[in-house]
């Protein structure tokens, strides 16, 4: 009958396709650490699983990077697993709790006490002091990015420190003259309005504006708290370490320029502000500079903009502290539940000091932290303007402290009601009392 | 078919599906010549004739990831979209023709049970899950992916197929049990080939949407060289760097061909209906 | 539920038992073979992970520590403390009672009109398919972006007639509106379905009854409308279950925020952030739970009034 025929087909296939995906495919290559001997004949082969963040241009040059760490290590293999910036997360925090997480760790500032606070990273500091991990051409500034209740758990790839983008070429154009690059924020408010008239239409008939608005920006708001002598939570992490009044007058500030036409207004800071890149407001000249950018983005913004863009530090401080700019970057780390932590540690020092190795890297993440590649180093110009500014701001400003767990809340929070000011739904009071009620329920745990 | 039609109303039905068709392409047009522009460009002009033309995207595209091109991501794709389609057919006609033809004890429990598994949001049990297949030693392999569809775990499918089964009259079974046959031979024979509208929807549907489902592969797939195309498509952006968006678009448009062949393809045995003219026999 | 689910499940089948012959076999039996695959599934991939996530939403489980029991604090710093969890289900559920009759509506239309066998039709049904293959592809938030924003298409359509737009999708009174759109362009899947009904309701009754006069429309009264209702039903219920749990396009166009001033906050986009951006993966399942109830109450009360209009061959 045509239908069992038809069935028996099916099922034929079937029988042959489970047999396909268990045998090609299964054996579960992804888990941590299967003893492999190669045909190396160095002894047992080491693997270490690595996912990392990126586009396709990243993929490729981690992948080279990779390639020469097993050249030089021919005992450890690296399994990689390379993935978008928003899913790395999902994928982490779900392999995390499902129990399989990966040996080698990447951070930025934010998710480290998160994943520290459960457990979740490996103490680095037998590995430094025994030079396991060799810092010692780093400054103690650099050392101390992985910092947090004692212990040294991650060390820094890539620094970079918030300034403000200077699109000198468009100013050029207008005839008008370059910011200095030490101002305070007296002269750079006058400065700001001095340009504000002059700065005209974009080729498209678009208005022109001095400066983006940074309100909700977690580097800016940083960086202003620290000039006036606080950071941004208290050190046992459990509130909010300025106050309502200072909070009020870092929203009215930039409120204050909204209404005198000094940054975009809500309409077109809604859709264009948010955008990125080849697309943002600086690359489309709608605005003539940006404020509290981290600066490593000067590298990737720099080749797609034609217009020369320099970095000017943030304004200063003359009544307080002169400097507040936090340092960032992208960091590295060891899993507690990594199988191989000596392998990831030979990785991560492989990373930190070896010269054709960042090379290929190429300061992808921000500038090293190792003065003496850095010394040695004939950078390109874009990433030749970035190290200047960030020697220049390590030599500046105080340490920092770490973000306690519940920081990514309250920065959304943060941006939410910044929304909710530049769209009008609600007062700059109230929006500063939702942001501290927010910091309360994360921050109390 | 139908009597006479005033060519009036046929002029009509014409006008407005070609009107509503244009709207609703127009986005896709867009996208199509963005993937023919150079990456400059795309976002500076806003109509559909590119001034550039270049086939950059594309080939910049087909590379892939980490050395993977996206013919094995294809490959890849096929392979699971196979295995869903049979997996889903059988398991969840099998068990729709249980809950719409056949009484049995907790019958209706198990037919809430059914429904209140679509009910509950995905990444609530995404992580007890992964913590089974985990230890079931599935992950970064394809068995999460396609032994569910083998264990009728969509029930949309199952739902849907009762519904049409619904539609077919009683007396086609009892006809059946007079001449002798048991439920095994009323599901094959009957039913089965009555049900192919239904049958060829649940193929076009789990062949795309398992196609589009990046989300679980996402969860469980690790490695490139297994990478799917919705996979392979989401390399294609990055909020810390630029972004390829010529190069996604392209890769998106070869993306839909496979799907929309496949869907034209199918699509006739829905509308050519097929055995609808047996029924009153 | 379970009574009027008994009227659609067991129906026709009492009729069967009544007038078949006196060869008894085991029903349970034959039930059993063809729900085992299922069955298995359940057991081992549904229940425990369901139950699971019953468990934890008593707790505080935060992805990476034991979880601790917190009883029904979830449940109420849900109902009674969380403005943007209200926020939440005011978006959701605007979505659904608009977006549903929508794309309900639409798609029958659209498949009445593809149904009539006019030449070159099938290529329309191809295109009218194509915006629902792109399903949650990122594309899709440039695409909208696009089409919606103040430079976009639908403005430039606008202007064909004088009306100077705003932009829609990074407006907070509109923002939703456009997903709502979304959600309309993709009608792709039930027209499909509705096809797939339309082409089941066998010729010979629409012959039969203009046989006996009957005009366009009352045909479509008599003749289609009551023999499409079991495929109305399902697509009703389906498209509100999707809608209910909408996540993907406005994950996608909001950028995995909820969008201007949350005005595209949905459901599950909320739950998400919740669980795997602020780690509260107790909280996040005590809302899987209360969505599950929502739905599961609307889809009871579809079920109820089902038996009133919905006509089965039997």
């Amino acid at each position: 009958m045509r239908m069992k025929i038809g069935t028996m087909m099916l099922l034929s296939m079937l029988c042959i396709m489970i047999l396909a995906a268990c045998t090609s495919n299964g054996g579960g290559g992804g888990a941590s650490g299967p003893q492999e001997s190669a045909g190396q004949g160095q002894g047992e082969i080491v693997e270490i699983r690595f996912p990392w963040w990126g586009n396709v241009a990243r993929h490729d040059r981690y992948n080279a990077m990779m390639d020469l760490f097993e050249e030089k290590h021919p005992h450890i293999r690296v399994i990689r697993e390379p993935i978008s910036f928003d899913d790395y997360w999902d994928r982490m925090a779900t392999q995390t709790a499902g129990g399989n997480p990966p040996d080698v760790l990447m951070f930025t500032r934010g998710q480290l006490s998160e994943y520290v606070s459960r457990g979740a990273v490996l103490p680095l500091d037998e590995y430094i002091e025994s030079g396991i991990i060799d810092m010692s051409d780093y400054s103690e500034t650099a050392q101390n990015i992985g910092l947090y209740q004692g212990s040294i758990y991650m060390v820094t790839k890539g620094m970079s420190a918030p300034a403000t983008f200077v699109n000198t070429d468009l100013l050029e154009r207008k005839g008008i003259r370059l910011p200095d690059n030490n101002m305070t924020w007296g002269e750079f408010h006058d400065y700001l309005y001095e340009i504000a008239p002059l700065l005209g239409e974009t080729e498209d008939g678009k208005q022109i504006y001095p400066i983006s608005d940074p309100t909700a920006s977690e580097l800016a708001i940083s960086s202003y708290m620290r000039q006036r002598g606080f950071e941004l939570f208290t050190e046992d992490g459990s509130a909010l370490a300025f106050g309502k009044e200072d909070l009020k007058q870092w929203i009215s500030y930039w409120d204050t320029l909204r209404e005198d036409g000094i940054v975009p207004p809500a309409e077109i800071w809604a859709e264009e502000g948010g955008e990125e890149w080849e697309q943002g407001p600086i690359a489309t000249n709608r605005i003539a500079m940006e404020f509290g950018r981290a600066s490593n983005n000067l590298i990737n913004l720099q080749q797609v903009v034609e217009d020369n863009i320099d970095l000017i530090r943030l304004p200063s401080n003359p009544d307080g502290v002169e400097y507040g700019e936090i340092v960032t970057g992208a960091n590295i780390g060891i899993s507690a539940h990594s199988k191989h932590p000596e392998a990831v540690a030979e990785l991560i020092n492989f990373w930190l000091n070896d010269m054709e190795f960042n090379q290929i890297y190429n300061n992808d993440h921000g500038i090293t932290g190792n003065e003496r590649l850095l010394a040695e180093w004939d950078l390109p110009p874009a990433t030749r303007k970035v190290a200047d500014h960030l020697l220049e701001v390590l030599d500046t400003v105080e340490p920092q402290a770490q973000r306690p767990p519940g920081q990514t809340a309250l920065f959304n929070q943060l941006s939410r009601s910044h929304q909710e000011v530049y769209f009008k739904r609600k007062t700059i009071d109230e929006a500063v009392d939702d942001v501290f009620r927010e910091a309360e329920r994360v921050l109390r745990q | 078919m139908m009597s006479r039609r005033l060519p009036l109303s046929k002029g009509i039905t014409y006008v407005v599906v070609t009107v509503t068709a244009l709207i609703l392409v127009y986005p896709l047009l867009w996208m199509l010549s963005s993937s023919f522009k150079p990456e400059s460009l795309i976002f500076r002009e806003m109509g559909i004739w590119p001034t550039g033309f270049t086939l950059e995207n594309y080939k910049y595209g087909w590379r892939g990831v980490a050395g993977v091109t996206f013919t094995t991501f294809y490959l890849n794709t096929f392979f699971i979209v196979g295995l869903a389609i049979i997996g889903n057919v059988l398991t969840c006609s099998m068990a729709a023709y249980a809950f719409s033809r056949i009484d049995f004890t907790l019958k209706k429990t198990l037919f809430a049970a059914m429904l209140v598994t679509i009910m509950l949001p995905y990444h609530v049990v995404l992580i007890p899950q992964y913590m089974i297949f985990h230890q079931l030693g599935w992950v970064n392999t394809y068995l999460p992916l396609t032994v569910p569809k083998f264990l009728a775990s969509d029930a949309f499918f199952i739902f849907l197929m009762v519904q049409f089964i619904r539609t077919l009259p009683q007396e086609l079974d009892q006809a059946a049990i007079v001449d002798g046959c048991n439920p095994v031979q009323i599901y094959t024979k009957i039913i089965l080939p009555l049900l192919t509208p239904a049958v060829v929807t649940t193929t076009i549907f789990t062949f795309i949407w398992t196609w589009n489902d990046f989300f679980s592969q996402l969860i469980y797939i690790s490695s490139p060289r297994l990478f799917t195309v919705s996979l392979g498509l989401r390399m294609f952006l990055d909020s810390e760097g630029t972004s390829n968006w010529g190069a996604m678009f392209a890769m998106s448009m070869v993306s839909l061909l496979p799907v929309l062949l496949f869907f034209v393809f199918f699509q006739r045995l829905i509308i050519d209906g097929i055995a609808t003219s047996g029924l009153k026999g | 539920m379970f009574a009027s689910i008994n009227g659609i499940a067991g129906q026709g089948v009492n009729d069967v038992a009544q007038s078949r012959p006196k060869k008894l076999w085991n029903k349970n039996k034959f039930a059993l073979l063809f729900l085992s695959p299922w069955l298995i599934g359940i057991l081992a991939f549904g229940l425990i992970p369901m139950l699971t996530s019953l468990y934890l939403s008593f707790t505080n489980f935060d992805l990476f520590r034991a979880p601790g029991w917190v009883g029904l604090d979830n449940y109420r710093t849900m109902l009674v403390d969380d403005s943007r969890y209200t926020q939440a289900v005011s978006v959701t559920l605007r979505y659904v009672f608009l977006g549903v009759p929508l794309v309900l509506i639409f798609s029958l239309s659209i498949a009445l009109l593809l149904n009539k066998g006019l030449r070159g039709l099938a290529i329309y049904r191809a295109i009218y398919y194509v915006p629902s293959l792109l399903g949650g592809s990122v594309a899709i938030a440039i695409l909208w972006r696009q089409v919606f924003g103040r430079e976009g298409l639908f403005n430039q359509f606008l202007a064909i007639f004088g009306i100077e737009g705003t932009s829609w999708i990074t407006n907070p009174d509109y923002a939703l509106y456009t997903l709502v759109a979304l959600n309309v362009w993709q009608f792709g899947s039930p027209m499909v379905i509705f096809l797939a009904g339309l082409r089941q309701i066998p010729k010979d009754l629409y012959e039969a009854s203009s046989i006996d006069g009957a005009g366009k429309f009352q045909q479509f009264k008599a003749v289609t409308l009551p023999l499409l209702t079991p495929i109305i039903f399902f697509n009703l219920v389906m498209q509100m279950i999707n809608a209910f749990q909408a996540f993907t396009q406005a994950y996608v166009i909001g950028g995995g925020s909820g969008g201007p001033l949350d005005s595209i906050l949905f459901y599950t986009l909320y739950l998400y952030e919740k669980a795997f951006q602020q780690f509260e993966m107790g909280y996040a399942s005590a809302m899987a739970w209360m969505l599950l109830v929502m739905i599961a109450v609307c889809t009871a009360l579809l079920f109820l009034t089902s038996r009133k209009w919905v006509h089965y061959e039997s």
